[in-house]
């Protein structure tokens, strides 16, 4: 569906992406970085927006630059905002529509339903200037949609969506999925992309760390150094009992004594015995996480890997 | 739950001066409008022109002393002394100054605002970055002098700076010292002039800029301006048979005012009775402007 | 091209502009050669140059009105977009952004005809030529209508080519070019709009070959040594040439940012 042969972006002195290779199979796929990472780099090149400087690019077996054909196919929703704010959403989604070559009549009924589908129908005749960022997100995604693309591209689509919207709009992306389509997801966010899709491509300072389902990222990082945080009354009891493991690495305090902080390359066997060690210790846990769930902790792991480090 | 302090930390280090707060804002907006490569590249040629009227100092001057020079050059420095309101120095320096100001700089002028002021203040309606600015300890006139600033900057390097360096010049080329005794009040009259130029037509610009959130329209109205009242000026004064028109109407031109207000402040020819005119109407275009300007910028901030 | 796209991006754009700032923008466009005229009037003169009227119908209606108005809507067809941050939504559509331009093309040049032309037919009774009003009319029009399109090609490239500053280079390329190089008697007037404007104007009205002693136009200058329909036919084709380029320059720049840049 999306190959990718050692595309290189450069503006300028810049480097927009840098030597990425992939192949992408039809379904769902979250693309993961922080900003500036050269997601939004990465989605103007699938879409035909930008030329890569070395390499090639195609989406559904063609090259997207200047290619009506394979625009036809792909639906996109930038990051950018929409700044109409004269037009209603149903005539910036029905204007869209016609350029795709679809009648006029038959553009108003898909602009009316796809606005209906995505939870606008009551605002869709309100000029786009009265709208909440929600709303314009959701005319966002309407206009991406409506023409029934076999390929969805989505550019942080969860910007500025409360928690109830963005339930509804994950809800809408895993029912895409399931309806034989495809979709590539771009988010700094781990949780809004693990939601919709166990299929992940994580991107960082321009190249292709890692990619492949979470699980398989998670087992690659099982023998990565791995920090425990915990906080607990009687860390110091607790700590005795950690320090004579094998597969505790290092034990530090934190918090004035309150926390500790242990390190271990083999976290699964950890895990399996910390409430052991945990009982035996007489310590009283009040919470326990993992400092490296967050995406840029994967990232710095990962990074690490990638030089050598690891 | 420890509750943070999130309001404004005074810093306990040392400040710059609350004086000198607009310059930050000058500073910047030199430097993004520096960016811009046509920018770069008109100020390159916007000191092309100084040279040529330079080359008018020297013949003006060698005429004068060099009878062997007036054979060589006799046709140029006819012309030269034909167009020039009379043979005295002080004279004909102050008429080529003014030449200078009136006709290559003005259109570089005309373009270099074109260029910077549009976006100066339409940008930070657009994105907001009044709430940015306003969240600091700036006063409304430190940002709108930063502003300003921007523009007498690049209009200084195009049009004061060139000035002086002509003046100069042209005390170099001539055969003695003593010239600085007849013309030593040049430069004083080159800064006022500046200011003639500067301040009615950069608070305008930004007047224009701060009324509309697309740069586009502020653009346009800076050049539709000078535009409609060149056009008018040209039908009325032009000297087509049978078109009258009081000189009063020469107001109607922006050009044409300053050229009034320059042509006194350079002590060309005769004053005219325009020129008292003119001055009100360059003052109130001022004045005007900045009421809009204040209007503006402080509408983010009304309740 | 997607010529039915093209004309979808016309009828939106077109309802765009019917908002009331720019109906009274187009107002004061208009009205502007008739206020002038009427100041004239005023003042108690009367343009007595032979073919005043006509002369002085050609330098408001074809030149100022139909400049200024190109100058605000078709210098900035793409940096509107690209500002508002709306050009990517344009650009992913299939219609080709060759299609995109050539709607905003027409939408410019029809709003400048259509405002040109309102303001030609307010300005006909103040300034009345003495001979065949008519023909004035009709020569005066046509040349609004080549002089949008051809203008506005122009400005449409150079909308394509200079993006943020396309105005302040429209600016200067106009006031270098078809108000200084077209009185250039040499072969470079040939390349500018106004000198085949002018030129198929005196055609058009008539003119004698022998002109009136105070005439202020050269006659050279005036006639040219071409036919008229070499004029027609260099005029069309620089307006073809020039909108092809835009097309050719738009659909091989990358016009998108990302952050990462």
């Amino acid at each position: 569906m999306i190959e990718l042969e050692h595309v290189t972006k450069l503006y300028r002195a810049v480097i927009g992406v840098n030597d990425v290779s992939l192949s992408l199979k039809p379904g769902g796929h979250g693309l993961l970085g922080p900003n500036g990472a050269g997601k939004s780099t990465l989605i103007n090149l699938l879409c035909g927006q930008l030329r890569p400087t070395l390499g090639r690019v195609r989406v559904l077996g063609e090259r997207p630059w200047n290619n009506p054909a394979v625009l036809r196919r792909i639906g996109v929703c930038p990051e950018q905002d929409v700044l109409y704010p004269d037009v209603t959403g149903f005539e910036w989604v029905a204007y869209l529509l016609e350029l795709y070559g679809f009648g006029r009549r038959e553009a108003r009924r898909r602009a009316g339903q796809t606005l209906e589908h995505v939870g606008l129908a009551a605002a869709m005749h309100r000029r786009i200037g009265g709208y909440s960022r929600g709303m314009r997100q959701r005319a966002k995604l309407a206009q991406a949609m409506a023409h029934g693309p076999d390929l969805l591209i989505l550019d942080e689509p969860f910007t500025g969506l409360d928690p109830v919207a963005r339930h509804a709009m994950t809800d809408t992306f895993k029912s895409w999925i399931r309806s034989g389509r495809s979709l590539l997801l771009a988010s700094h966010i781990l949780h809004e992309v693990e939601a919709v899709t166990p299929s992940f491509l994580l991107i960082y300072g321009s190249r292709l760390l890692a990619s492949g389902s979470a699980g398989e990222v998670h087992a690659l990082l099982a023998d990565v150094p791995n920090e425990i945080h915990i906080r607990c009354e009687g860390a110091s009891r607790l700590a005795r009992c950690l320090v004579e493991e094998e597969t505790v690495e290092a034990v530090r305090f934190a918090d004035r004594g309150k926390s500790l902080i242990l390190s271990t390359r083999s976290s699964a066997k950890v895990y399996a015995q910390l409430p052991d060690w945990i009982a035996a210790s007489g310590a009283r846990v009040q919470e326990m996480r993992s400092t490296d769930d967050s995406l840029q902790s994967l990232f710095a792991s990962l990074l690490r890997i990638h030089r050598g480090a690891l | 739950m420890p509750i943070h302090d999130l309001g404004y930390r005074a810093w306990q280090g040392r400040t710059v001066a609350e004086i000198l707060r607009w310059w930050v804002i000058t500073e910047t907006g030199i430097r993004l409008a520096w960016r811009n490569r046509w920018l770069r590249r008109i100020l390159w040629f916007a000191w092309a022109p100084a040279l040529f009227i330079g080359s008018g100092f020297f013949a003006y001057e060698q005429w004068m002393i060099n009878p062997a020079a007036q054979q060589v050059g006799e046709r140029i420095a006819r012309q030269l002394l034909e167009a020039a309101p009379s043979s005295d120095r002080h004279e004909v320096w102050a008429w080529l100054l003014m030449s200078f100001f009136r006709y290559p700089q003005a259109m570089l002028m005309l373009l270099i605002v074109g260029l910077i002021a549009p976006p100066l203040i339409a940008q930070d309606v657009r994105t907001r970055a009044f709430l940015l600015y306003f969240s600091r300890p700036i006063t409304r006139i430190e940002y709108l002098v930063g502003k300003l600033a921007t523009m007498w900057a690049y209009l200084a390097l195009i049009t004061t700076l060139p000035a002086l360096a002509l003046y100069v010049f042209a005390v170099l080329l001539s055969p003695e010292i003593g010239v600085v005794v007849d013309t030593w009040d040049l430069p004083i009259r080159v800064l006022a002039a500046s200011a003639v130029l500067m301040i009615p037509t950069t608070t305008l610009a930004l007047a224009f800029s701060s009324l509309t959130s697309d740069t586009r329209y502020a653009a346009f109205a800076w050049f539709a301006t000078w535009g409609f009242g060149w056009v008018t000026y040209g039908f009325l004064f032009s000297g087509v048979p049978g078109v009258y028109a009081s000189d009063n109407w020469t107001l109607i031109s922006l050009y044409h005012t300053l050229g009034e207000v320059q042509t006194w402040v350079f002590g060309v020819g005769q004053t005219t009775s325009l020129f008292v005119s003119s001055t009100v109407v360059l003052l109130g275009i001022s004045v005007l402007s900045l009421m809009v300007l204040f209007h503006r910028i402080s509408s983010p901030m009304r309740v | 091209m997607d010529l039915r796209a093209a004309w979808t991006v016309f009828r939106f754009e077109w309802t765009r502009t019917l908002t009331v700032p720019r109906l009274a923008f187009g107002a004061v466009l208009a009205l502007f050669p008739v206020a002038l005229l009427a100041l004239i009037q005023y003042q108690g003169g009367r343009l007595e140059v032979a073919y005043g009227a006509p002369i002085a119908l050609f330098v408001l209606i074809p030149q100022v009105v139909c400049l200024m108005g190109l100058l605000l809507w078709a210098t900035p067809v793409i940096h509107s977009e690209l500002e508002g941050r709306t050009w990517t939504y344009l650009a992913i559509r299939p219609a080709g952004k060759g299609a995109i331009l050539a709607g905003k093309y027409l939408t410019a040049t029809t709003w400048t005809t259509l405002v040109a032309l309102v303001s030609l037919t307010a300005c006909m009774p103040v300034i009345w030529p003495d001979t065949e009003p008519l023909r004035v009319f009709a020569v005066v029009a046509a040349l609004t209508v080549l002089a949008s399109l051809a203008y506005g090609a122009l400005y449409v490239l150079m909308g394509v080519i200079f993006l943020r500053r396309a105005m302040v280079a429209a600016v200067a390329y106009t006031v270098m070019s078809e108000f200084v190089v077209s009185w250039v008697p040499a072969t470079i007037h040939h390349f500018t709009m106004q000198y085949h404007l002018r030129c198929l104007g005196a055609e058009w009205l008539g003119w004698p070959d022998d002109l009136p002693h105070d005439f202020p136009i050269d006659r050279e200058l005036l006639f040219g040594s071409l036919s008229t329909e070499l004029h027609l036919l260099i005029l069309l084709s620089l307006t073809a040439a020039l909108f092809t380029a835009a097309v050719f320059v738009l659909r091989h720049r990358e016009l998108v940012r990302a952050d990462e840049a």
